[in-house]
C-alpha cells in the first residue's frame, strides 16, 4: 500500500485569509499572498438546504483591496503551464502543453530541495552580473549589492527527472537569480520534471519587456520545455532534508492556463 | 523515500471544461459537472509581462448561464467541512472546525473502496460496508443511475462517523445518494451532512472513476486550498493503488 507513513507533511502553500462579504452585511478583512494579491469572496445562502457558501468574487467594480470584480487563477499558490498562458508569444514551442494535458505524476514525486542561503548578495563589478535595476533603471551598476547568479555547481543535489524546490532567505534585488545558462542545464542536463519557486527567495522573472523572442527568458524556457512552474511557495527553508516528496496537483479544469494548488512536501521523520 | 513505482494514480476528480472567453471575444463553451456547476474564465492580458492570465468567473449579471457571477468553492470535485457552511443549522455540536483548521494529514490516508453496484435503489446499511475499518477514508461508488442509485441512510452515516470514526467520506456522484431529507425541518434535515461535519469529518464529492479502482483498499488524497474561511474548496482527488 502506498503511504506517507513516517513522513511529516510541510505546507509549502502560503496561507491566505479570505476577505469575505457576509450575508449579514459585515466584512471580514483578509490577508494577501506573497505577491500582495488578495482573495475576496462573497457569502451566499443555498436555498436547497439552507447551507452557506462563498463566491470567489469582489463586489461589482471592485473594492479597496481589489480593483475589479474578478480575480485570476494566479492568486495565492498556483501552478502554470505554457498553453493559454504564453502560447501567443512569438517564438514559443508549438508543442507546449496546457496544464490539463500533463499526466498527474508530473505534479508529484521526488524533489530536490535547493535552499541557496549561501548565495549571499555581493557588490557587482559590471551590469551583466544581475538582470535587473532599481527604480526606473533597467540594469544595476558597478558597486550595487545584488543577488548572485545561480549556477549548476550550486545545485549539486538535483538528480535527473527531479522536481526542484528552490528558495533563499534573500529578498528584492538581493535574491539569487536563475540565469538562462543554468535554466538550460536544468532542462537539458537534469531534465527536471517541474519547478517550484519560493517567494521571496529566487529571481526568475526578468527581461519582461524585451521584444519577443527575448522576453521573459526563464518562463519561456521552462514552459516551452513543458516544465510547469509552481509559485509562490513558502517554507522551503524549513525543510531539513535534501530530498522530499512533493505534491501540488492542479485542479481538473480543462483549458485553465493556471490552477490554484495546495503544495506540500513530505519529509522523512 | 516515498515512490510511485509499482503504483498507478487514478484520477477521481470530475473534469470540468472551462467556458473560455478569448482575447478576441470568441467564446468556447464548457462542460459542467454533475450538479450543472460550470467553470468560467476569461482571458486577460497582464501588462507587466505580456502573459495571458485568466480571470475566474464572470461579472455579475453578464452571462445568462451564470447570473450570480462568481464561482463558489463547490464547483466540480470539492471538499467541505462545517464551519461557515452548515454551522448555521440548529442542533449541531460545538467544536466544529473549518477546512483551514484541520491538519494537512486529515486530507490523505488509507481508504477503503465500497463499490455498491449490487444495491439498487435501496439504503446503504452498515452490513453493506464490511470492509470499512476504523479511521478509514471511505470511498463509495456505484454504476447505478436514476432511481437505482443507493443512498446513505441516516443511521449508517452516524455509524460511520461515530462508531467507525472515519476520517473522510468520499461519495461518487452520480452513483451514490449521499444526502437525504434536505427539506426536512431542522434538526432532522440532512443527516449525512450533519453526521460528518458535526464530527469534523470532511466530505469530498462528487467523485468519478471509483469503478476503475481494482483493489479493496488504496491511498486517497484531496487537499483543500490554503485559504482561511473557505467553507469548501476545489480539490484534485486522487487514489493511488498497487499495479
Amino acid at each position: 500500500m502506498f503511504s506517507f507513513d513516517g513522513y511529516k507533511p510541510v505546507d509549502l502553500s502560503p496561507h491566505v485569509e479570505a476577505r469575505i462579504y457576509r450575508v449579514d452585511g459585515s466584512v471580514e478583512e483578509g490577508t494577501n499572498d506573497p505577491y500582495g494579491k488578495p482573495w475576496v469572496m462573497k457569502e451566499g445562502r443555498f436555498v436547497g438546504d439552507n447551507s452557506l457558501y462563498t463566491l470567489y468574487a469582489a463586489p461589482p467594480g471592485g473594492d479597496e483591496v481589489w480593483h475589479q470584480e474578478r480575480m485570476t487563477s494566479h492568486h495565492g499558490c498556483h501552478v502554470q503551464g505554457g498553453k493559454g498562458h504564453i502560447s501567443h508569444w512569438a517564438g514559443v514551442s508549438e508543442d507546449m502543453k496546457g496544464l490539463w494535458e500533463f499526466p498527474l505524476e508530473t505534479f508529484m514525486g521526488e524533489a530536490a530541495v535547493c535552499n541557496l542561503k549561501d548565495l549571499a548578495p555581493q557588490a557587482i563589478k559590471n551590469p551583466s552580473e544581475y538582470p535587473l535595476g532599481e527604480g526606473v533603471s533597467l540594469l544595476s551598476k558597478e558597486g550595487d549589492v545584488r543577488g548572485q547568479e545561480i549556477k549548476p555547481e550550486h545545485l549539486g543535489n538535483i538528480q535527473e527527472g527531479d522536481i526542484v524546490l528552490m528558495t533563499s532567505p534573500y529578498t528584492g534585488l538581493e535574491q539569487p537569480w536563475l540565469s538562462k545558462s543554468t535554466c538550460e542545464w536544468l532542462i537539458n542536463d537534469r531534465k527536471i520534471k517541474m519547478i517550484g519557486f519560493g517567494v521571496p527567495g529566487i529571481e526568475w522573472q526578468y527581461d519582461l519587456k524585451l521584444a519577443a523572442p527575448d522576453n521573459s527568458p526563464i518562463r519561456r524556457m521552462l514552459l516551452g520545455a513543458n516544465i510547469p512552474v509552481a509559485h509562490p511557495l513558502v517554507n522551503i527553508e524549513t525543510l531539513t532534508k535534501d530530498r522530499v516528496f512533493y505534491v501540488g496537483t492542479p485542479l481538473n479544469f480543462v483549458k485553465s492556463e493556471a490552477s490554484f494548488i495546495r503544495a506540500i512536501a513530505l519529509q522523512e521523520e | 523515500m516515498i515512490s510511485l513505482k509499482g503504483h498507478k494514480v487514478v484520477d477521481l476528480t470530475w473534469e470540468l471544461v472551462s467556458r473560455v472567453t478569448r482575447m478576441d471575444q470568441t467564446i468556447e463553451e464548457g462542460v459542467r459537472d454533475v450538479y450543472n456547476m460550470p467553470w468560467i474564465v476569461e482571458e486577460s492580458y497582464n501588462e507587466k509581462d505580456g502573459t495571458i492570465e485568466q480571470l475566474v468567473a464572470c461579472n455579475e449579471g453578464t452571462f445568462a448561464g451564470w447570473q450570480v457571477g462568481g464561482v463558489s468553492g463547490h464547483m466540480g470535485s470539492h471538499i467541505q467541512l462545517g464551519v461557515r457552511h452548515n454551522d448555521n443549522w440548529s442542533g449541531l455540536p460545538d467544536g466544529m472546525k473549518g477546512l483551514w483548521e484541520m491538519p494537512i494529514d486529515a486530507y490523505y490516508g488509507e481508504a477503503c473502496v465500497c463499490q455498491l453496484d449490487h444495491l439498487k435503489g435501496e439504503p446503504i446499511l452498515k452490513e453493506h460496508l464490511s470492509n470499512v475499518k476504523e479511521g478509514d477514508i471511505v470511498i463509495m461508488g456505484s454504476t447505478n443511475r436514476g432511481k437505482d442509485v443507493p443512498w446513505i441512510d441516516g443511521d449508517t452515516a452516524y455509524w460511520l462517523a461515530e462508531e467507525m470514526k472515519i476520517k473522510m467520506l468520499c461519495p461518487g456522484v452520480p452513483g451514490i445518494g449521499w444526502e437525504t431529507k434536505a427539506k426536512e425541518p431542522e434538526p432532522e434535515n440532512c443527516p449525512t451532512h450533519r453526521a460528518m461535519t458535526g464530527n469534523n469529518i470532511p466530505i469530498t464529492y462528487p467523485l468519478v472513476n471509483i469503478e476503475k479502482l481494482t483493489k479493496d483498499r488504496c491511498f486517497f488524497m484531496s487537499l483543500p486550498l490554503n485559504v482561511g474561511r473557505m467553507e469548501g474548496t476545489w480539490v484534485r482527488a486522487i487514489a493511488i493503488e498497487e499495479e
